[in-house]
């Protein structure tokens, strides 16, 4: 007898469930009588946040397998021409001003920014020699954790709260005063892509001494993504373009 | 010139999947974790906990306003919490503790026949007589259609762990219905 077909088994599951939230108030009522800390609603926008990041990768992904394999339903070659148009003009711009930086260092890094229909994806990519010198950078410090460049330069007021370290991944929050997060990640670039959601949002490539960098306002907050031959970097928060590009060239 | 590009660039989605998630169920869930750990701070943390590990299996959930999710999420915050609890007042149920080795050729047991020939009130009434975490890893099992290893991921305990639960389980449910027909027999 196989209990995970058993009907009658799943209908009493069912009822143990339904007892299982039965006793709870409905989530408006339970709204009304309590109150969140500061702290949390702020880990849980960092969860929402990271989220949508995975959901929006995620589409990517899927839109790629779809772009390969079918055509859409709702499918317009007149859009999807300039989409390409579009796509290749990007590809062409970044290409070239990263063969411009290659004058200047002596490790190719480049980074693609794809624009698709409902949001920008930024994929990094790194010759084999930088890889290679990622390899000597982001080597082990000797308590075990991965040592990283962070930023000497910090805004006035913000002071770093979390850090978090993940695998090739490492986050650092700066808050202030006010609760504002100031958020700093670093990333393993291979294979690395960011989704940046694009609504209402004006970006335009920067120069981080001598790096190529992408910076745009999205609802108020602002965004700083630059590579060098080791990572990827990001800065997110509400403090103003000059303060990230000062956090961003402090590394250097 | 990337702000022209980007400025042709339609908008993401409002809100994810997760997100409405957690706008729907999030005082649920904290007044679960409440309930047990009489504790709102470490409420908050057992609902931080849970969401992290909701959304590493959020493609498992398919509807978010329907009681099947909504009691998903309370086994989830309602674990986390009575772990929480053990390790606060620093009697943990360890591994070693719950780990046995299991018994063979359950599948073919005579005993299973019972089952077959149960009413859903009978199994109710086994259910509700069950331990808790049993009751749970049956129907994170056969409700969800979880496997071992998302069941594992999902409490926080290893996939052995989930199928000995799943074993005691089993083998509670045949306890509670050779007592419940006892029972019956001699009101008859």
């Amino acid at each position: 007898m196989d209990l995970k077909n058993n009907l009658q088994l799943k209908s009493a599951l069912d009822d143990y469930l339904y007892g299982l939230t039965a006793d709870l108030a409905p989530e408006n009522t339970l709204a009304a009588t309590m109150v969140c800390s500061g702290r949390f609603y702020r880990r849980m926008n960092r969860l929402i946040r990271k989220a949508r990041k995975l959901e929006a990768k995620h589409s990517v992904d899927n839109q790629s397998v779809t772009d390969r394999n079918e055509k859409p339903k709702n499918y317009q070659p007149v859009n999807r021409w300039k989409k390409r148009f579009v796509l290749a003009a990007v590809i062409i711009t970044v290409v070239l001003s990263a063969f411009s930086a290659v004058v200047a260092h002596d490790k190719i890094t480049k980074f693609f920014i794809t624009i698709y229909e409902k949001y920008t994806s930024i994929v990094f990519d790194m010759s084999g020699e930088s890889a290679g010198a990622q390899d000597e950078t982001l080597t082990e410090a000797s308590d075990g954790s991965q040592a990283y460049n962070m930023p000497s330069y910090i805004p006035e007021g913000y002071m770093q709260t979390e850090l978090e370290i993940y695998g090739e991944h490492a986050l650092v929050i700066y808050t202030n005063s006010s609760e504002d997060d100031l958020i700093f990640e670093v990333n393993d670039p291979m294979n690395l892509q960011i989704t940046v959601d694009s609504e209402n949002t004006k970006g335009e490539s920067i120069m981080i001494g001598q790096l190529n960098g992408f910076y745009f306002d999205n609802k108020g907050t602002q965004n700083l993504i630059w590579q060098d031959s080791e990572c990827v970097y990001m800065i997110t928060g509400q403090v103003g373009k000059d303060e990230m590009i000062a956090m961003a060239e402090s590394m250097y | 010139m990337l702000s022209f590009y980007l400025a042709i660039i339609d908008n993401i989605e409002d809100k994810c999947k997760f997100e409405e998630l957690y706008l729907l169920y999030r005082f649920t869930m904290l007044k679960a974790a409440e309930n047990i750990l009489r504790d709102f701070s470490l409420a908050e943390d057992a609902v931080h906990e849970a969401f992290l590990r909701i959304l590493s299996h959020i493609g498992k959930i398919d509807e978010i306003d329907c009681n099947k999710t909504r009691a998903f999420v309370v086994i989830v915050v309602k674990n986390i919490s009575l772990d929480m609890l053990r390790s606060r007042n620093r009697h943990p149920i360890t591994e070693l503790e719950e780990w046995e080795e299991l018994p063979a050729g359950s599948d073919t047991d005579p005993e299973q026949e019972l089952l077959g020939k149960e009413s859903r009130e009978a199994f109710s009434r086994a259910l509700s007589v069950m331990k808790k975490t049993y009751a749970d890893v049956l129907a994170l099992s056969i409700v969800y259609e979880l496997s071992d290893k998302e069941i594992a991921g999902i409490l926080g305990i290893t996939a052995a762990n989930v199928r000995v639960r799943l074993c005691r389980g089993r083998q509670e449910l045949i306890r509670n219905f050779r007592e419940g027909t006892k029972e019956n027999g001699s009101e008859e």
